[in-house]
This record gives C-alpha cells, structure tokens and sequence, in this order.
C-alpha cells in the first residue's frame, strides 16, 4: 500500500481500510513533518500501538528528516522515503534520502549531565533516536543514505526503550 | 507562527514578581520549533521573567527542547526566571531522561510556576 505525498498542501491518500504497513514519499521540506507525524498517528492507534511508542517514532522520525533537510544538501525537488511497519508488536522503520552521505549511528553522544551553562544544545535529536530503537542500522546504497529502526513494544509506558 | 503550534502571551502578576506566560498548544516539531525559539529568545534577551505553558502541549521533539533550553540559558545570563509548566506526562518522562529536568525549571502547573506564597493554597 503506498500513500502519496504530492506536494505542499496537498493531504496524503490514504486508503479507506489502513492495514499495519504503508510507504510515504514526502518532500524534503521542514513544513512536511507534521503530516508524516499525523499519518504515524493514524496508522500507529489503528494497529493499537501504545501511545509511548508512537510518540517515540515521531521524535525519532522528526529528527531523522530534520537532519536530512538541514545537512545533506538534497536537490530542490528531492523526497525522502519512509516505509514503516507495525507488525507482530515490532515498530520498523526504513528512512531513505539522497544527498551528502551522513550516518547518524556515529554521532557523538551528548554530556547529559552538562550543568546548564555547559550544555551543548546540539546532539540531542540523534540520542533519543537511538535511545528509542532496540535496533539501529545505517547504510549508503545508490547515493541514498538508508536507515533502519526496530523497537519492540508491549504495554511501554516510555517512548524511550534504554533510560 | 505555524498553525500546528498556537500561542498567546499574558502578563501576570506573581507574588513578588512579574511574569510573562506564554502559552502553547500544539506539537512542537523541527517545522515550527525555529519560530519558538526565536519568541523565546526574543522574550529573554527583554529580560521577562518567563513561565512557558506547556499543559496544551502533546509532542515536544528535540528541536523543542533546545528551544528551552536556550531560554533557560539566556535567562540565567539575564538573571531572569525561566519556567516551563504543566508537562504532560510522556512530554515530562523524555524531559527526565534527557536530564533536562536538572537544567530547566519544571513545575507541575502554572501556578506553582508563579512564585506561590509558602503555605498559601493555590
């Protein structure tokens, strides 16, 4: 199943009957993010996941293409990819985009005990990125970066899977 | 600012102090957290002594929280209050792990974040 994603101010398409699986093309724009956000709402309470986990993947997610738009220097016209997946209480997420190769399973971890004044506001994002996943992998394929998250999810109270 | 963000500012009076309560309501994602930090920036750097109402607010994504904690520092530079409130649960829970809870003053309501008068119900 695959929704569209045509293009600013334009709504997904979404089929009337949401199975446990779709795949988004969105443009890689920052003022895109709230839609993707609202489609993994949608198709995260069909499938019953715990709120926590999808509150999770959208942090995850949010920080992924933020990061994308901001650094990977993409062409005007480019999509960024996400395929996703609630099977078998097992979130997966494929996120693809094109551009400068960057591996965010390498960034360094930021000081959280940093007293205020010390406190680097930058790193945050990728933290709680892995900090969500029970399972993270980056790989470069056809000048596309790829990422792939996995969390597993019973009855989680927290969006973050290592505290 | 973003319409997936909404918020309106009030002047209040606390015990002892002015303060500026800015209100929001919506999801604070990397769309519209640029637009958040640049209000708050702005109401830091005129020294405001700033409560930030978070009890309308159901997603923070970590360019939310930098936006806070860039009103935490710039305040504390300033010598001015710099509160957020009314964390929703899941909101507060990420907050905690991230440790921003020892670098941002939280308070459970706006109230609290009012400087109440010891003893006095609120």
């Amino acid at each position: 199943m695959v929704c569209s994603a045509p293009g600013a101010g334009d709504e997904p398409v979404l089929p009337d009957a949401l199975g446990n699986r779709f795949v988004v093309r969105l443009p890689a724009r920052l003022s895109e993010i709230h839609r993707l956000i609202s489609i993994i709402e949608t198709f995260g309470q069909w499938n019953r996941v715990p709120d926590a986990i999808i509150y999770g993947a959208n942090m995850a997610i949010d920080e992924l293409v933020g990061n994308a738009v901001l650094h990977a220097e993409m062409p005007d016209e480019a999509l960024i990819l996400f395929a996703v997946d609630f099977e078998a209480s097992c979130l997966r997420v494929k996120v693809a985009w094109p551009g400068r190769a960057f591996d965010p399973t390498q960034a360094p971890r930021p000081d959280l005990d940093a007293a205020l004044e010390d406190r680097q506001v930058g790193g945050l994002g990728l933290y709680l990125v892995h900090a969500f996943a029970h399972k993270i992998e980056y790989s470069r394929e056809s000048e596309m970066n790829v990422l792939f998250l996995e969390r597993g999810y019973g009855d989680d109270k927290s969006p973050l899977a290592s505290t | 600012m973003s319409d997936r963000l909404q918020y309106t500012r009030r002047r209040v009076d606390g015990a002892s102090r002015e303060f500026q309560v800015l209100e929001l309501v919506g999801k604070i994602d990397s769309g519209n957290a640029h637009e958040l930090e640049s209000e708050i920036t702005r109401l830091a750097a005129a020294r405001v002594n700033l409560v930030v109402d978070c009890s309308g607010v159901l997603f923070v994504a970590s360019s939310g929280m930098r936006a806070f904690i860039v009103g935490a520092q710039l305040s504390q530079r300033s010598k001015c209050v710099f509160r957020v409130a009314g964390l929703i649960p899941i909101v507060s829970d990420v907050f905690r792990v991230t440790g921003l809870h020892r670098i941002i003053d939280i308070r459970a309501t706006v109230d609290d974040a009012l400087d109440p008068i010891p003893g006095a119900l609120v």
